[in-house]
């Protein structure tokens, strides 16, 4: 800038205008502005100076740094989804695959302060609210805690009770629909409830911030449809394309169909940052992908969920593309899993246990609410069907309704659907206890396998009468006879000689020792995990819950008689059952159940087989397993056998046990477990309808239609053999013996 | 003053280069904003052209009024400017403050308003001072006490930036007019004091005084990877600018046009140039900047009284501090401010205000005292002739 020079004279003095006032030389002192604008001048020139000088340093000197970075920036990298793998049958039937389905997402860089204003925070700064936006928060947040796991969940309900009673700290969502209108507007046409948008919206929060945010997945075609021709009324909202889980259901009566082994597979959601860190289970999982939260899902996730691939394309600054891809990256998609369910056995199992529960309703057992059917191989412990009843529908869950179902299904605690009660269910399990008391007996040397013990209507031990569920016998029988006929008796005896062997200290007592051997009180290993472990009660167990109380905290003579017919405290799982009945089916080893078999790829080539574990051997006699393995024949063979009826004229030769369970305040629980042939066992069934009556009458004919699936034997209805069995007489159509033939009225003490 | 004489009077050269700035500006708009509304590329560009004829018909009249009118209109400007600023702050918020009047066809903004007529308004009144005799502390009082209102009332809307520019005015015309150097350096410590006070101090012991997007924005600043939207864009900034390189990308998809950089057509429109223009097209436009300083500065010590002095040192330190600040962070060496660069930002209230700055100094120019490039000197011509050149007979010419 040029400023008058030092050697410019002063203006001298104007005469002064009318209407100002005087100006002076003195006053208007040009020299000394000149000085001063010199000054400012000089400020300029610096400044204009500082200013080219940077420029220069950024456009020459480092051009090269930053246009490599406008460059990458110009490039988006979208990812591609894998397509999820298939879970497949034994035969390779799909039981559950894909299907394509449409997610709503938003932008984020449409909206600028999204995290601050909708990201729920429940620590966040109070704001003026109703109770009803207090209310969606803490849903949204109680929704997100239901799909942990139980643990951790229980641990998450908790804090947040404790954060929403202690602080009142939601922050309120209607700041971000006042600036967002078009979220609203969201809200309400797509039925996507605004906490789970808020849920979304915060989950986001920890994630790249220039990703786009799944707001819904897998919404409905009408949904679809209005946001794609209402396009310009909701910037920022766009429509991904993905896939969703399909589900195979099985088909009963008249049409209709059923959702097939649900709790078997586990629902999927974005993995959340505590299951990214689990490089075991979800390996290479990146944050946003959908994993698997229990189930076949979780334990196979890995093999399951596939690569993404990606996309680079030049884009805008809001990611629409502007330009040709660049470079592509097909994703991978995930492996398919072939199970051991075997599709027919599990359809078979779950008409059956749904015939069973109704059957026991109508007759005479209302509270029948729900029961499991297992199907093992003995051999090898692969399950072949697990069902669970009452059950839920998988795609529902799965589908834009998924929230909602979930709490309605998780509310219902009468029923329990969710559930899975052949992994979970905690039972006493009555009289297909008894070959545990069989083993534990002969093995700590208190009876023989043939010893011989008066079968009575009751017993007095130690002041306490024991009744026998069959009042109306009194016979000398070994073990063979008591097993067929389920003696009551003959088992207390077992339990009070158990007890007498016992060491003072109650901690070496056989019956639960055995017991905790034979797979009871632990997990069972199988390969999705998350079942149950049950409890065996022995001293300790008594100490432990009452403590002081002095007249219930010792281990009594009462306690092991009890456990000996599979009643009092012990709980068991069908599971470990079906274990049971497969180490007495093979011979002594105790299986791990699993339903994994194989991994293929997309063009069918076998990648892996899952291993297995070999199962443990349990050194029993042999001479007593084989006494059991003829009580438990005895029990479908023999006219005293406690399930003869249900299984008369079944071609194949089934060995077996009934239980009529008992439990407090509930009506007795039916079971029934047994395997098949029973000179070479390929198939354990174990069944349990929770108060649903005798077992040989509830829970019998289920195992017989389930192996009668499993054989190929052309059979009736469930309903037709236990009606038979009530009336003495079976006229089923393919059980080719005689119709008339007279049946014992059964005294099944289970 | 008839219309022949004021054209042989006005300067050519500031004109030139304001229109130059003007074109430069307004192909940097265009072209950033060509993909900011699908199917409608010209936008904001035609927007952008009403606004400069609208400021270049302002200038015009700025040019054409007599200066010493504002004299008898002072509290009508005054009342009218602490009005609007008022008013605004009745619209509700946009982008977090409260900045625009909606008019019809147009938001108007009183803090740019504001930054022209307080000019006018300090101008006569430091002249006041400076012919009374008033010096030192008297004339800062009494400049204080005038910009202090129309300074709140946009400090709190909130605008940091314009609030700032005003500051800058206030300081340069009092430095003009020979505040005394101790007095402006006690002035700057205390401003710097009251910065750190406000920056670092209060809001360390729980009292902020900034909203948090202006804290965010020093923040930004200070800590430039710090991924907050404000360092965000700064960085886009860098990066355009920087890409640009010594020839520039010339345009089309681009981090400009590809929207990348927020505000390509506003406050950082300087790095749309960057990017498109390179080094070379950046220098130019700054050493178009340091000519109109150059044409505007020269009036001041020749300007045919003080009142007219003071305008042209108010709008020199307005057009210095925003192009200062304006670039500044564009290349990340100063903080994000809203301020937009004069000429080139697309906007109507501020592209109307600074065209009717360099109006007000085409004005004063127009009427400097004129030297007559004589050999034997100009200070021996009668003085009559430079009180108002209006005024001369045509014989004396």
């Amino acid at each position: 800038m040029s400023t008058p020079t030092v050697d410019e004279p002063t203006i001298a003095q104007p005469p002064p205008p009318p209407e100002q006032p005087v100006v002076t030389a003195e006053h208007f002192d040009r020299d000394r502005i000149s000085r001063r604008v010199a000054i400012l001048s000089g400020v300029a020139i610096a400044i204009v100076i500082i200013l080219i000088l940077r420029l220069w340093s950024l456009q020459v000197l480092d051009v090269q740094s930053y246009r490599a970075q406008a460059i990458s920036n110009g490039l988006r990298s979208i990812d591609v989804p894998a397509a999820r793998g298939q879970i497949l049958d034994a035969q390779g039937k799909v039981l559950v695959g894909s299907r394509p389905s449409n997610s709503v997402a938003i932008d984020p860089s449409r909206f600028p302060d999204l995290l601050t204003l909708c990201g729920r925070d429940l620590a966040g700064p109070v704001d003026a609210r109703t109770g009803n936006e207090r209310a969606l928060g803490i849903s949204a947040a109680l929704t997100t805690a239901a799909s942990l796991p139980k643990q951790r969940r229980i641990a998450r309900i908790e804090a947040i009770q404790q954060q929403i009673d202690g602080t009142k700290q939601v922050r309120a969502w209607a700041g971000c629909t006042k600036k967002y209108p078009q979220l609203a507007e969201l809200a309400r046409v797509s039925g996507i409830t605004v906490a789970a948008m808020e849920d979304a919206i915060h989950t986001a929060s920890i994630r790249a911030p220039f990703d786009s945010i799944v707001l819904a997945r897998d919404v409905n075609r009408d949904v679809l449809f209005y946001l794609k021709e209402r396009a310009a009324q909701y910037p920022g909202v766009r429509i991904v394309e993905g896939t969703a889980r399909a589900y195979r259901t099985s088909h009963g009566a008249h049409g209709t169909t059923y959702p097939l082994a649900p709790h078997l597979w586990g629902e999927l959601a974005e993995v959340s940052a505590d299951q990214v860190k689990d490089q075991v289970t979800y390996r290479n999982a990146q944050p946003g992908d959908l994993v698997g939260q229990r189930g076949v899902e979780r334990y196979f996730d890995r093999y399951l969920r596939g690569t993404n691939g990606s996309l680079q394309r030049r884009v805008n600054a809001f990611g629409d593309p502007v330009g040709p891809i660049v470079r592509s990256q097909a994703a991978k998609p995930g492996d398919n899993i072939r199970l051991t369910i075997d599709y027919g056995i599990q359809s078979a199992a779950e008409a059956a246990l749904r015939e069973a529960i109704t059957y026991a309703k109508t007759h005479g057992h209302p509270a029948a609410e729900g029961g499991a059917i297992i199907a093992m191989d003995p051999r090898t412990g692969a399950i072949r069907a697990m069902a669970s009843n009452p059950g839920f529908d998988p795609a529902t869950l799965a589908g834009p309704e998924g929230q909602k179902y979930w709490n309605s299904l998780a509310s219902d605690t009468k029923r329990s659907p969710l559930l899975d009660r052949a992994m979970t269910g905690l039972y006493p399990a009555g009289s297909t206890f008894k070959p545990v008391t069989a083993i534990a007996s002969v093995e700590a040397r208190v009876a023989k396998p043939d010893s011989i013990i008066q079968c009575t209507p009751s017993t007095t031990i130690d002041g306490q009468t024991y009744r026998n569920f069959e009042s109306g016998v009194n016979e000398p029988m070994n073990l063979v006879q008591a097993m067929t006929a389920s003696c009551d008796t003959y088992f207390y005896e077992l339990g009070k000689r158990l007890y007498d062997a016992t060491p003072k200290s109650g901690q070496f007592e056989p019956q639960p020792l055995w017991a905790r051997r034979l797979g009871f009180g632990v997990q069972t290993g199988i390969d999705i995990g998350g079942d149950a472990a049950g409890s065996v009660p022995d001293a300790t167990y008594k100490k432990r819950r009452f403590g002081d109380d002095r007249v219930h905290n010792r281990w009594t003579s009462g306690d092991s008689i009890l456990q000996a017919i599979g009643q009092g405290d012990l709980q068991v799982t069908p599971l470990q059952i079906a274990r049971l009945y497969a180490l007495i089916a093979n011979g002594g080893t105790l299986v791990e159940p699993h339903v994994g078999a194989a991994v293929y790829g997309q063009d069918g080539t076998m990648r892996e087989q899952l291993p297995t574990a070999p199962g443990k051997k349990v050194a029993i006699d042999p001479y007593i397993l084989s006494t059991i393995q003829k009580g438990l024949e005895g029990v479908t063979q023999d006219p005293n056998g406690t399930a003869y009826s249900a299984f008369q004229g079944f071609p194949i030769p089934v060995a077996g046990k009934t239980g009529t369970a008992e439990k407090l305040g509930k009506r007795d629980f039916a079971w029934f477990a047994g395997y098949a042939p029973a000179n070479n066992p390929t198939l354990v069934v174990v069944c349990v309808i929770e108060q649903g009556g005798f077992g040989g009458v509830t829970a019998a004919p289920a195992v017989r239609q389930v192996m009668a699936k499993a054989f190929g034997v052309q059979e009736a209805t469930i309903g037709q053999i236990s009606s038979a069995e009530k009336a003495g007489v079976y006229f089923g159509p393919a059980l080719g013996t005689d119709p008339a033939q007279q049946l014992q009225t059964q005294g099944t003490t289970g | 003053m008839t219309a022949a004489s004021l054209l042989r009077r006005v300067d050519w050269i500031l004109i030139a280069a304001v229109v130059l700035l003007l074109v430069i500006g307004e192909q940097a708009v265009k072209a950033a904003t060509v993909n900011d509304l699908l199917g409608n590329p010209g936008f904001f560009d035609r927007r952008h052209i009403i606004y400069i004829v609208a400021g270049l018909g302002f200038a015009a009249i700025a040019m054409v009024v007599d200066p010493r009118i504002y004299r008898r209109l002072f509290w009508f400007i005054y009342g009218t400017t602490i009005g609007l600023l008022i008013i605004v702050l009745g619209f509700s918020a946009a982008r977090g403050s409260q900045r625009w009047i909606p008019l019809p066809f147009f938001t108007l903004q009183p803090s740019e308003v504001g930054k022209v007529t307080m000019i006018v308004c300090l101008a006569i009144i430091i002249a006041d001072c400076v012919r009374r005799d008033i010096r030192g502390w008297g004339m800062a009082t009494r400049a204080a006490l005038l910009m202090l209102p129309p300074f709140a009332l946009v400090f709190v809307q909130p605008d940091l930036g314009t609030s700032i520019v005003y500051i800058a005015i206030t300081l340069t015309v009092l430095v003009v007019a020979g505040l005394p150097g101790r007095s402006v350096a006690l002035i700057g410590g205390i401003a710097a004091a009251l910065v750190i006070l406000v920056l670092g101090i209060m809001p360390s012991i729980g009292l902020p005084l900034l909203r948090p997007y202006q804290s965010e924005r020093i923040t930004a600043f200070l800590d430039p990877q710090g991924g907050s939207p404000a360092a965000y864009q700064a960085q886009q900034a860098k990066i355009a600018i920087g890409s640009g390189g010594l020839a520039g990308r010339g345009q089309g998809i681009s981090q400009t046009a590809g929207s990348f950089l927020p505000e390509h057509h506003t406050d950082f429109v300087f790095a749309v140039v960057g990017e498109n223009r390179g080094f070379i097209g950046s220098a130019i436009v700054m050493l178009l900047y340091l000519l109109v300083f150059w044409r505007i500065g020269r009036l001041i010590p020749r300007a045919r009284n003080l009142e007219e002095a003071f305008i042209a040192a108010g709008v020199f330190g307005l057009l210095l501090t925003q192009v200062g600040v304006n670039i500044g962070m564009n290349l990340g060496i100063a903080p994000t401010t809203g301020i937009p660069l004069p000429f080139m930002t697309y906007g109507g209230s501020n592209t109307i205000t600074n065209l009717t700055a360099v109006g007000l100094a085409l004005a004063v120019g127009a009427r400097i005292v004129r030297e007559q490039a004589t050999v034997s000197g100009w200070q021996e011509r009668p003085r009559r002739r430079i009180v108002d050149p209006l005024e001369v007979p045509t014989d004396a010419v």
